[in-house]
């Protein structure tokens, strides 16, 4: 076991140091670098020239990324272009935001997908399960800024309910203060997550209505809502959890839209922004704390696996 | 890449447009719409929006390269007086007035010294009096460390002024290296100079003593990094004590992370009584998008915002609910650039009768109307045509190259083009009149490549406008949109032949072009090898009129060079658009909208009218 | 925007390697009895029918923009949907985005899941540290969530049809390739692939041979859904601020376009371009949910 995990530890190492490889190279192809971004077409090639020394992008790629990881090993993440603060401080202030934003939907999705995917699979092949199935993917297939213009619309517009507007507040007690501007967000983000783990959720429950001991227990004669709950719903409900570590990805990619759309102060707007001003710092930081994130996640997942299932751990 | 956020804010306008139809209006004010008069009441605090990716996060008045968002500058003008500025006298922009710590400064000497007199009563807010100490201190800084100032390029301040003298303490005097035009170096050069509390900020490192460190390069070098230091943490402004040493009208009460910046009165504030703020705080709120900042704006959360253009159309939505609608036009030109350079097309450029048939061929008027819904005025030349001002001449408010394709066709094929299959091509080669010109060959066909910024609807819209009117004359224009970084990036100044040189045309003019200094001089932009001059025009006469405009002692000189220049198209002149369209709540006057993006909140306030104010603060409650 | 789990979820790949026609008869016979499927393929059918014989029924000017007639509403002079901004017809200008979005999503999709489908074969035929390294590389990719390697790539690049192709295949490639690598884990076990090793049968032989062969129903069935993503993220990219450079437009472009306007009601502008690709990306998934249904053996029993 203790094999398994630092062997895995240090693959997530490798996965780590490789993110960090390809989001400073996607960076650095901005022709001429962010200094004409950063001084704007007033910006003189003295001030261009100097910038790019202060900020070493006159020196090779290489020794770039160098520097980046040294100061990087010291918690040293540099200073925002734009904001004139420490992109750690910007971090800190917003990842357990966008942490809450994902939380909450997650938690949501969850509890309408596993009811709806047993749904599904109980009912499989009839009317109601064309239907609930026809949705969940027409769900999957409206992009997610499509839903929340929809639901703005309706719920902060037609009828105006909820704020289209997600709360703005400086600390999560804050934002937890005002629970109906949090509505229309989490419920946008939820929907799209639904659609995946519905789809999960039905074809795991039908693959467990096949296995023996499920057989085993209806020639026992128990009843179908009692193998239903006891063994095919437990069974089912295990890999979904371990598979929430792997949609992290996917959650941070909706968060990002729906923070965009409904001004949500997370970490996704944090870099949207970033990105229109090439502030490069923050750029390498958020997606540097979203790898991690997202590595961890799956770091966890498989240990979550090795823990339930000791197959896995010969196989790794 | 705005495009996100306008997206979103259309989103939530229409959350406005229908809120309206479901019937929430709002009584209209009994105020009559202005922005002046009214019965002044004292008091009161104003939040006005800050548009996205211009959070105020600078307030050391020698600005670091970089941190040139548009409202650090008007910000900082509150807490330290500008010795001169861009100032509105009677609806002119003049370089001084009650406002400016300078007084009228004197040119002598065949305009080679000029004369600096400081306004006397003037007094920092811990009662030291300001004084031509400050303007020195203020000086050493910059001269010993120009290349860490945003407003340096070489040869001007401070590398033109060869010995900055004291007269007295309320007198300074600049020898400078040569002979300059008086308005030019009062508005472009003399504008840049800060007072600055020597007695407070002229130490070496924290708690060290205050001294005469400036004098010495080492020592200015010293000073200015402890400063820059303290500038460079946003989080401490509200509480560092550096930044409580001010002469203007305000001081500050606050400066949030998120770049919140808010201002009360400086009671120690001994300029002219006209200055005096009439309101008791004022709030600058940053937006990190305008969906968030329109959604605060009707809802009453700010008194001083801005809607996006394609609002413009509910302008009455606005207007009924106690609002005045005001375009906030800049100080600016907007063009295309055009790379008299480039590999591809360079010989065709540099023909100005190709230059006048595409000028022919670009509907300023209609662009403005239907697609920036009235919010653009065209662009005539380099000097602005909107607001007056003594620069513009007659002649340079006359179109000389209105919209007409025929025009454009005329021109065309006057000089040997034809077009074929939809596309011009070159019948006629040679350098005579009435043929194509030099370079361009037998059958060339008339065909370029417009690198435009990405993420602005009216942006995009204008191109494919364009796009489709230079087809009518046979020009095929294929428009490659790209992020603004990457448009600054490629359209930078080369030479034929190079790797980098193939684009022809260039756009990055959604928020303006170029914003001007008081004086509309267009030395960086069209004299040749100038820094900002991306498409290398270049030509004699211009670089000689250029010139005039900063060294003859004149005002004829800008006219002579705004005409020379409307006339031979160095770039395309593009509808300019506003600023930015201002929705301020009626009750609040005295609003003066400064087309160079400085405001004035000391001239702020509210009016009497409890009904309308009462209704329009029911509104935010809703 | 990512199907790994759907997909993954198949039991029935290697019953679908020995398909005899009788077994292929009975998958088309399940497929066309499954309604979605159906309902997914009469969809598909008529949107492409809009979009490439619409033109040739309801010719209009998509090309030259024409001020006087913007912004004018639904059913004013002859414009069922209006027109747009820049006064083109809407009805006339869904077909040729669409053609747009069909082509550019097409295209996207069978790339990310043949260039995917090869990496996966190759990193699980060989194993050992090359099937690390290659996985190495996929975990690294998908650790950066697709949208915040969108925001980059819109901020830096130059748009064109081509260039968006390869940016989606870019981000999309790596779901085909994790599910085929392990398809090909377990099928190199497999004692034909064995018997050509010890023959001293290439690599490349065998993966082309008998692991990408035997995967095709997963390959199919992932490819389906690779499409549908792939015409989603060019809604994404369009939202971004990354579209096909106009007077060409997709679906997606006419959607952001459009809600700039939002606020003046000119809900035609909206709906529609976004109703368009809900609909298509909900056939395809239709279609290859139908498909995988039809592979699998297990459950039919």
């Amino acid at each position: 076991m203790t094999g398994f995990l630092v062997k895995r530890f240090l693959q997530a190492l490798v996965v780590l140091f490789l993110v960090s490889i390809i989001v400073f190279t996607l960076l650095h192809l901005l022709p001429g670098g962010p200094a004409r971004a950063i001084l704007g077409p007033k910006g003189t090639p003295q001030q261009i020239e100097h910038f790019n020394h202060v900020q070493g992008y006159d020196r090779s790629l290489p020794t770039q990324y160098l520097m980046y990881l040294k100061r990087l090993v010291t918690g040293d993440l540099g200073e925002s272009y734009k904001l004139n603060s420490p992109v750690l401080d910007l971090l800190t202030q917003r990842l357990p935001k966008t942490l809450l934003l994902t939380f909450m939907s997650t938690v949501l999705a969850v509890v309408i997908a596993v009811p709806l995917g047993l749904l599904q699979a109980v009912r499989r092949g009839k009317a109601s399960d064309y239907a609930l199935t026809g949705l969940a993917f027409l769900m999957y297939a409206t992009p997610v800024f499509f839903l929340g213009l929809i639901m703005i619309i309706l719920f902060a517009q037609v009828l105006p309910i909820f704020p289209a507007e997600a709360p703005q507040g400086e600390t999560i007690g804050q934002l937890l203060g005002d629970i109906s501007g949090l509505i229309l967000p989490v419920v946008t983000m939820a929907f799209g997550i639904v659609a995946m783990f519905s789809r999960y959720m039905r074809s795991a429950v039908l693959d467990n209505l096949t296995e023996e001991y499920v057989r085993t227990a209806m020639a026992k004669g128990q009843s179908s809502r009692r193998i239903m709950v006891k063994h095919v719903l437990r069974n089912a409900l295990i890999p979904l959890a371990t598979l929430l570590g792997l949609y992290l990805p996917t959650l941070f990619s909706g968060a990002l839209v729906v923070e965009s759309m409904f001004n949500y102060p997370g970490m996704g707007l944090l870099f949207w922004n970033a990105a229109q001003g090439s502030d490069f710092p923050v750029l390498l930081g958020v997606t540097l704390v979203v790898g991690i994130a997202t590595v961890l996640g799956s770091l966890l997942t498989d240990i979550l696996y090795a823990v339930l299932d000791p197959r896995i751990r010969s196989v790794s | 890449m705005r495009s996100l956020r306008s997206k979103a804010s259309a989103a939530l306008a229409l959350a406005a447009a229908l809120v309206a139809l479901t019937g929430c209006t709002h009584e209209a004010g009994s105020i009559a719409m202005g922005r002046t008069g009214g019965t002044p009441v004292e008091g009161g605090t104003a939040t006005m929006a800050l548009p996205p990716a211009a959070t105020p996060n600078w307030i050391f008045p020698i600005g670091a390269p970089g941190y040139g968002a548009s409202y650090n500058y008007a910000i900082l003008s509150q807490l330290f007086t500008p010795v001169y500025d861009a100032v509105q006298e009677k609806g002119e922009l003049v370089t001084h007035g009650p406002s400016t710590l300078g007084l009228e400064p004197k040119y002598s000497d065949g305009n080679k010294t000029v004369t600096v007199p400081l306004r006397k009563s003037s007094t920092w807010s811990d009662g030291t009096e300001v004084t031509s100490r400050d303007l020195e201190f203020w000086f050493n800084l910059v001269k010993a460390n120009k290349v860490d100032w945003g407003s340096y390029s070489v040869g001007t301040m401070p590398d033109n002024v060869k010995k900055f003298e004291v007269v007295d303490d309320h007198t300074v005097r600049l020898h400078l290296d040569r002979a300059y035009n008086p308005d030019w170096f009062t508005a472009n050069q003399l504008s840049l100079m800060r007072a600055m509390p020597q007695h407070a900020w002229d130490a070496k490192k924290d708690g060290g003593e205050v001294g005469d460190f400036d004098r010495t390069t080492k020592g200015a070098k010293a000073v200015f990094a402890r400063l820059t230091q303290h500038a460079k943490s946003l989080g401490s402004y509200g509480s560092d004590p550096l930044w409580k040493t001010v002469n203007g009208p305000w001081k500050l009460a606050g400066w949030q992370d998120n770049g919140q910046v808010t201002l009360v009165p400086n009671e120690k504030y001994t300029g002219p009584k006209s200055e005096r703020p009439h309101l008791d705080k004022v709030v600058f709120k940053p937006f990190t998008t305008a969906d968030s900042e329109y959604n605060v704006l009707r809802s009453g959360g700010v008194d001083y915002g801005y809607i996006p253009p394609s609002v413009m159309a509910q302008k009455e939505k606005f207007e009924d609910k106690g609002y005045r609608v005001d375009p906030w036009e800049g100080w600016a030109a907007t063009y295309i650039v055009y790379n008299f350079n480039s590999t591809h097309a360079g010989p065709e450029m540099n023909q100005l009768y190709i230059r006048q048939a595409m000028q022919h061929l670009v509907d300023q008027k209609a662009m403005s109307k239907v697609i920036w819904q009235g919010s653009a005025t065209s662009t005539l030349g380099p000097v602005p045509v909107t607001p007056k001002s003594q620069y513009l001449s007659k002649k340079m408010a006359h179109n000389q190259y209105p919209f007409s394709v025929s025009k454009a066709r005329s021109l065309l094929s006057a000089h040997g083009w034809k077009t074929v299959d939809g596309t011009a091509r070159c019948v006629r080669p040679g350098t005579g009149d009435d043929e194509c010109g030099k370079g361009i060959g037998k059958n060339d066909p008339l065909t370029l490549t417009l690198l435009s910024q990405s993420g602005s609807t009216e942006t995009t819209n204008m191109m494919q406008e364009l796009k489709s009117s230079l087809s009518k004359a046979g020009i095929d224009l294929s428009v490659r949109q790209q992020p603004l970084n990457s448009v600054l990036g490629n359209s930078v100044p080369c030479k034929a032949k190079d790797p980098g040189c193939t684009w022809d045309m260039s756009f990055f003019g959604t928020a303006g072009s170029w914003y001007y200094p008081l004086n509309p001089s267009g030395e960086q932009l069209f004299s040749t090898g100038a820094s900002s001059n991306f498409g290398n025009y270049s030509d004699k006469k211009a670089d000689s009129l250029i010139r005039a405009v900063q060294y003859a002692p004149d005002m004829k000189a800008v006219h002579e060079y705004g005409e020379y220049l409307a006339k031979q198209l160095p770039v395309m002149w593009m509808p300019n658009p506003a600023y930015q369209v201002s929705v301020i709540r009626n009750d609040l006057r005295g609003v003066e909208q400064n087309p160079t993006v400085t405001f004035a909140p000391s001239h702020w306030y509210f009016v009497k009218d409890s009904k309308n104010v009462k209704n329009v603060k029911k509104g935010a409650d809703q | 925007m990512t199907t790994t789990v759907t997909t993954s979820a198949i039991p029935g790949q290697e019953e679908a390697a020995q398909a005899t026609p009788s077994l292929a008869r009975r998958t088309l016979r399940v497929f066309t009895g499954n309604k979605l499927a159906l309902s997914g393929v009469i969809l598909l059918a008529l949107l492409l029918a809009f979009c490439y014989l619409g033109p040739l029924v309801h010719p209009t000017e998509q090309i030259h923009t024409d001020l006087s007639r913007a912004n004018l509403t639904p059913g004013t002079s002859g414009h069922l949907l209006g027109t747009t901004d820049l006064g083109y017809d809407m009805v006339g200008r869904l077909m040729v985005a669409g053609q747009t979005s069909l082509e550019i999503g097409l295209a996207a999709g069978l790339l990310a899941t043949l260039f995917g489908t090869v990496y996966g074969a190759v990193a699980g035929y060989f194993g050992g540290w090359v099937d690390a390294t290659m996985m190495r590389i996929t975990d690294a990719a998908l650790a950066i969530p697709a949208m915040f390697l969108l925001v980059v790539v819109a901020a830096i690049i130059t748009p064109s049809k081509g260039i968006l192709i390869l940016i989606i295949a870019g981000v999309a490639w790596l779901s085909p390739a994790r599910l085929v690598r392990g398809e090909a884990l377990s099928l190199r076990n497999r004692e034909y692939v064995q018997a050509m090793r010890m023959m001293g049968g290439g690599g490349a032989r065998a993966v082309f041979k008998h692991i990408v062969p035997n995967a095709i129903g997963t390959v199919i069935v992932n490819c389906t859904f690779q499409i549908a993503d792939a015409i989603l993220y060019v809604s994404y990219l369009a939202f971004l601020g990354l579209s096909i450079p106009p007077p060409s437009a997709d679906w997606g472009s006419m959607l952001s376009a459009g809600i700039t306007y939002t606020q003046n009601g000119y809900w035609w502008l909206i709906f529609p371009p976004g109703i368009a690709i809900v609909l298509v990306v909900a056939a395809f998934n239709f279609i290859g949910d139908g498909l995988r249904d039809a592979f699998e053996v297990r459950l039919r029993k």
